[in-house]
């Protein structure tokens, strides 16, 4: 379950916001995260061979979302579990549960 | 049973089969500055299975192409020869493997975790502008040792697993103990047998332990790319453990958190097109 879909331009209805930043090969930034699509601006995507966008998802529930931010934070509390007394592992996994929650929030 | 001692280990690479000529060559030619890629080219789309293999990974979503490439010659001319050679040498080296399948060893799970290593090690070069095309070679192979012992004493590999499970170690902690031995080492041996230039065999055999002459570079981006992958969870193994991350090396990267978020991201979004084209 994610805060976000991954859909190809053609799936995406116009009033859909961008989850996160649309960028092209070279890496530059075409749309910023919390854009608001129109048609023209799906068009123009389109134009420029973009493939998958970064949508919010709005269907998943309050509840849902808690439950999901939970989970990662004990599976990532496993899997770092032999890093209890390594400075950078923590400040990883520090890392990647704000990545989480902030994916779920 | 005797477990094997290194003279095995270079016997079995020795008897490993080699990756197609042509990629034996590229593998060779990342240290030569006047290679033709003309005759590269050539040479790649005569052999049908591996120029289509090639097509498809470049035709993916990973390199975003509004049009789609058809042959060899034209993937060169769009996406540039240094990124078709990786692309190449990539699917040359899953290939030879892939003719070795045995039982005890889960080698997809392997090159998941590979490929994995590869795109989180190619979009933190990208982040630290460092060579994009050494990250993604250096984390696609960083565990190839682990895949020869598998490979060659799987027997003995199997207990190399047992005794991690049992200890719930790390899994180099577990080949030390059983073999004396870790893939790391067996890992430089291959890379050396097969030529790939140092810098590559040193990510190969040193990313749990990155050399000082390799802080802030390919090792050390393999060595947080590994630790990374795990942590993403993109194997979904139950008993998956993080490997230890140095701090030296963890610094010497100086990675700011806001750009983390962007590889993990695009790593987990990348991760399925990418094992798909590859076959893994």
């Amino acid at each position: 379950m994610k805060r976000y879909k991954l859909l190809e331009p053609d799936e995406v209805e116009p009033g859909a916001v961008l989850f996160e930043e649309v960028r092209d090969a070279q890496g530059t930034v075409l749309l910023p995260a919390g854009t608001t699509l129109t048609e023209a601006l799906l068009k123009s995507l389109r134009r420029r061979g973009v493939e998958a966008l970064c949508i919010v998802n709005d269907e998943i529930s309050e509840a849902e979302l808690a439950a999901e931010r939970e989970r990662w934070k004990n599976r990532l509390a496993v899997l770092f579990r032999r890093c209890e007394s390594d400075t950078a592992g923590k400040t990883l996994m520090q890392y990647l549960i704000d990545y989480r929650v902030g994916e779920l929030r | 049973m005797k477990p094997p001692v290194l003279s095995d280990v270079v016997k079995g690479i020795r008897d490993l089969p080699s990756p197609a000529p042509v990629v034996m060559e590229l593998i060779r030619s990342f240290e030569q500055e006047d290679i033709s890629t003309h005759a590269v080219a050539d040479k790649v789309s005569r052999d049908q299975a591996l120029a289509a293999k090639t097509l498809r990974i470049a035709n993916s979503s990973f390199y975003g192409l509004q049009r789609k490439v058809t042959t060899i010659p034209q993937a060169i001319t769009v996406l540039g020869f240094d990124s078709v050679r990786t692309l190449i040498v990539s699917a040359g080296v899953l290939d030879a493997f892939a003719k070795n399948r045995n039982d005890a060893f889960d080698i997809s799970a392997f090159w998941r975790h590979s490929i994995g290593t590869a795109l989180c090690s190619k979009f933190l070069a990208r982040a630290l502008n460092l060579n994009q095309d050494q990250a993604f070679i250096s984390g696609l192979l960083h565990d190839i040792g682990r895949l020869v012992l598998a490979t060659c004493f799987a027997e003995h590999y199997a207990q190399v697993i047992a005794y991690r499970n049992t200890h719930d170690c790390f899994t180099q902690d577990a080949e030390r103990a059983v073999l004396g031995f870790e893939h790391g080492m067996v890992g430089k041996t291959l890379s050396e047998h097969w030529k790939f230039p140092p810098l590559v065999q040193r990510a190969i055999s040193d990313h749990h332990q990155p050399l000082t002459q390799d802080l802030g570079g390919i090792t050390s981006v393999v060595h947080v790319a590994d630790a990374i992958v795990h942590g993403l969870d993109l194997g979904g193994d139950e008993h998956d453990l993080v490997p230890p991350l140095s701090d030296a090396v963890w610094k010497s990267l100086q990675v700011a958190p806001g750009m983390l978020a962007v590889v993990f991201r695009e790593t987990e979004n990348e991760f399925e097109g990418a094992c798909r084209v590859l076959g893994a």
